[in-house]
């Protein structure tokens, strides 16, 4: 750390802040005039003026860094948010660790994503980029308004103060030193397929040109999306300490429905690249990802709902609320505006079909997204209607959300095997027979070994059915191959390689089911006990035996720890210590950090908290839990996020112009 | 946006308007916790041998029991935890009332009904299924039929409309999903089947 003190770095952040903003704002102009009066000179300077603007953003964003690094607490935001004892890493957390910093963060994204976009060869129509560039500047351009004149991150403090505030304790985790920018460039990267349709309407080429020139961003953006979602749970898991990981908090549903009308979006796109049918329902689509990613951000920047990741409040709420409407009626408008040029070119033939197993798909993605929806925003209502108010939580979402959630993997079986235009359903019977007679087989030998109730053998035999159809058709893929002489793991090599959406897409399925397993698992089956034992006592939870052992006090730079030694046995043998923390910062004395303990093995997680401890004689209050087969949630988001990456990468042929476009950008630049 | 400033779930009350607010509120809560927690021993005495006993160690009530109605509301004094797993202590003695309240033969709906009249509708985890509240719980449920009919409706008008004669299946397609079938296909047969589906993946066909 570079000692404390006053720098210019504040000053040259607000340039260059101020000066992203006018560049944006010159671009979204000199875009949409040179696209409507056909003048390329001006859709060129449009083009750069929001390349510059990236550049500029960028500049900015590293000043607040830097701020961060110096520890230039002169600056309010860096006060408020780091200290000299803020560890290297989290110095960086402390950019998100407020609103004006992670607004910040937000507007450099989506102009470092615009650029990405605007500074490779443009594959789709050119008639799309001035019309792309003016709708991505503008929303840039929003971001960077609130951030230069309602929440500042180079404000200046009248006096300087010695040392920083420090970053709030539950943010010091490396969970937390990710998840928030995975989110954001999840948010962001929804941004840019929203513009190339937005391009598509204004420019009236509704052909299939801006769907794939968007498809990858989408699926780049649900990646992180998902990686930050992910990310978020772990992070609860491991750092709020309630045993769980997801809990259809506002903030976390906020974060989840763009998440679910972009899964949506990514199925029933296919039936437009197959058959051009549906072009209406796709822009719909992206629309509603696009008001969801802001409306969520509304929701919670403006502390319209109340919720344990929210904010402090701001006076944001009256931009958001004007800009979510210009962005959404706008939108609407123009969708209205274009549907005589948005006329599908084929039909549903069959309601048994790849086709109708799509519109299910989104019926059902529709009504889960209407189910969290209307869970979020019910409490509100509740308020204005009845000026009673209530809270919402799990037992809502799990008995409205879930079923449909369970429907949708069931559906996750059935379609992959569905053909298109109209399928075969004895055919379609046969391939599902053996994996359906196996999953009988799961359900009985579960029924079996205990577990009765009915929900978790629907949700297991559900799940598992859908991962067994999936790993079936792969398999057969993969015989396929076999057949022609080629070894099994470059069979699987080369299958995967050549259809990459379709197995990256299996592969996904597969992740989804594992994860269902683990959802169901360790929502039904989690066992949770308090005890309060005096030194020396034990407490037995599940096929594990817990001995208190006394209490340990230790210190670090910034706080003091006090942990409780619990031994672990099982079958009489010692297996492991638990040492679950309460952590006291001395900056924030009001907020001990209470940090669980967790012996994870693949069957289940023993999860242990320290609730409170008395030290004469010495007693500690626990509160333990046993996570069934929770390693699968953990396991089956990676195996989701593979698949979604396997998707996304280029293949081939794409793979070649990328070279090519890369040395050409490298050869340019080498000879400048 | 599950939010990075995780302002203290220790200090935050369910109500936030103003500081002045806030305060008041938390003052509030503090003062009914602490009713409850001195008019406890008092309560549970009544009819029952051993108050501080443990109902749920010696048996007489079932954890699972005590967490059915906890689980069921939230912790009066935090934001977003459950009170079945909220880490305050102030929370495991509420647990601990819960428990002897069972014991002493309270049904959990007046247990939660006795929440609801020290904390307000907002203490349950979810609305109640009476009066205005259906409204959560059904409006899903009718908007996915609404969805579902709607979709059946259109998509019989729109076969309706194709000729019969373009509804027949191509081989092709039901092939493409299901992979090649079972048996010795020719090897011709399995290139072909290879060529078709790199191609099937391809945008814009």
């Amino acid at each position: 750390m570079v000692e404390a003190g006053f720098t210019p770095l504040a000053e040259l952040g607000q340039l260059a802040l101020v000066s992203a903003l006018a560049l944006t704002g010159y671009a979204v102009v000199a875009s949409a005039f040179g696209a409507a009066r056909n003048q390329a000179r001006l859709i060129e300077s449009g083009r750069r003026a929001m390349l510059a603007a990236a550049a500029v953003a960028s500049l900015a964003m590293g000043c607040l860094l830097v701020a961060f690094v110096v520890g230039d607490f002169s600056i309010k935001f860096v006060w408020q948010t780091s200290s000299s004892t803020t560890p290297a890493l989290y110095l960086f957390t402390g950019v998100w660790g407020g609103q004006a910093g992670s607004l910040l963060f937000w507007s450099w994204l989506m102009a470092v994503f615009t650029a990405v976009a605007l500074l490779g060869r443009w594959r789709a129509d050119q008639a799309l980029l001035p019309w792309f560039t003016a709708v991505a500047a503008f929303v840039t351009g929003f971001f960077l308004l609130l951030v230069v004149f309602k929440a500042n991150p180079f404000e200046r403090l009248a006096v300087i103060p010695p040392e920083g505030n420090g970053l709030n304790p539950l943010l010091q985790h490396p969970g937390m030193a990710f998840h928030p920018p995975a989110l954001y460039l999840g948010f962001t990267g929804m941004t840019i397929p929203f513009a190339f349709a937005m391009a598509a309407l204004l420019s009236g080429r509704t052909d299939a040109g801006w769907i794939q020139a968007s498809r990858r961003w989408m699926l780049v953006a649900w990646a992180f999306l998902t990686i930050g979602l992910a990310l978020g749970g772990r992070w609860a898991y491991d750092v709020l300490g309630w045993g769980g990981y997801w809990g259809w908090d506002p903030v976390e549903n906020a974060a989840f429905m763009p998440w679910i009308a972009a899964t949506a979006f990514l199925h029933s796109v296919m039936i437009q690249e197959r058959r051009g049918a549906f072009k209406i329902w796709n822009m719909a689509l992206i629309i509603l990802t696009f008001s969801l990613v802001i409306v969520g951000t509304f929701l919670t920047r403006a502390g319209l709902v109340s919720s344990v990741h929210s904010f402090a409040e701001s006076d944001i709420g009256g931009w958001f609320l004007i800009f979510t409407t210009i962005m959404i009626l706008g939108s609407l408008v123009l969708l209205w505006w274009r549907l005589p040029i948005l006329k599908s070119d084929s039909q549903i033939e069959h309601p048994f079909s790849r086709e109708g197993a799509f519109m299910a798909n989104n019926l059902l993605f529709m009504g889960a997204l209407f189910a969290v929806f209307w869970g979020t925003l019910f409490p509100l209502f509740s308020e204005i209607l009845t000026d009673q108010r209530v809270s919402v939580g799990a037992p809502y979402f799990n008995r409205v959300a879930m079923p449909i959630f369970g429907m949708i993997v069931l559906l996750m079986a059935v379609g992959p095997l569905v053909g298109w235009r109209q399928a075969d359903p004895a055919r379609v019977g046969r391939a599902l027979l053996r994996p359906a007679l196996a999953s009988l087989l799961v359900i009985l030998a579960l029924a079996i070994l205990g577990v009765r109730r009915p929900v978790a053998l629907i949700g297991f035999g559900v799940s598992v059915f859908a991962g067994l159809v999936t790993l079936v058709e792969i398999a057969r893929g993969v015989r396929a191959r076999m057949r022609r002489g080629e070894a099994a793991h470059l069979a699987f090599v080369r299958l995967v390689g050549r259809n990459r959406r379709r197995y990256g897409g299996y592969c996904v399925h597969v992740g989804i089911a594992l994860l269902g397993v683990g959802v169901v698992a360790s929502n039904l089956y989690q066992l949770d006990l308090d005890r309060s034992l005096a030194l020396g006592e034990s407490v037995e939870v599940g096929p594990y035996s817990l001995r208190f052992e006394g209490l340990e006090a230790s210190t670090t730079p910034d706080s003091e720890i006090i942990a409780a030694r619990l031994a672990v046995s099982r079958d009489g043998r010692p297996v492991t210590t638990l040492l679950p923390r309460k952590q006291v910062f001395r900056l924030r004395e009001d907020q001990p950090r209470t940090i669980p303990s967790v012996y994870a093995r693949p069957s289940a997680d023993l999860y242990a908290l320290l609730g409170s401890f008395e030290t004469s004689p010495e007693r500690a209050t626990l509160k333990l839990y046993l996570n069934p087969l929770i390693s699968l949630v953990w396991w089956g988001l990676i195996v989701l996020v593979a698949g979604t990456l396997t998707a996304a990468w280029p293949d081939g042929a794409e793979a070649r112009v990328l070279d090519a476009e890369l040395s050409r950008l490298l050869g340019a630049s080498a000879g400048a | 946006m599950r939010d990075p400033v995780v302002a203290s779930k220790f200090q935050r009350p369910r109500v936030k308007r103003s500081a002045s607010g806030w305060v008041l509120f938390f003052c509030l809560l503090s003062i009914a916790a602490l009713s409850l927690l001195q008019s406890s021993p008092t309560r549970a005495q009544e009819g029952d041998p051993s108050p501080l006993a443990d109902p749920v160690k010696d048996g007489r009530v079932s954890a699972d029991a005590v967490a059915a109605v906890a689980s069921g509301l939230n912790c009066p004094l935090c934001q977003g935890y459950n009170l079945q797993d909220c880490p305050l202590t102030v929370c495991a003695q509420m647990r601990a009332q819960i428990a002897r309240d069972l014991a002493s033969g309270s049904s959990p709906e007046a247990i939660k009904a006795s929440f609801v009249a020290d904390y307000g509708p907002g203490v349950l985890n979810a609305p109640p299924t009476e009066g205005f509240f259906w409204l959560i719980w059904l409006a899903p449920l009718v908007a996915l039929l609404a969805g579902a009919l709607w979709l059946l409706r259109s998509g019989r008008r729109l076969s309706r409309a194709v000729p019969s004669s373009m509804a027949v299946a191509t081989p092709a397609s039901g092939n493409e999903s299901t992979g090649s079938e079972a048996g010795e296909p020719h090897p011709s047969l399995v290139k072909r089947f290879a060529a078709m589906a790199d191609e099937s993946d391809r945008p814009g066909r």
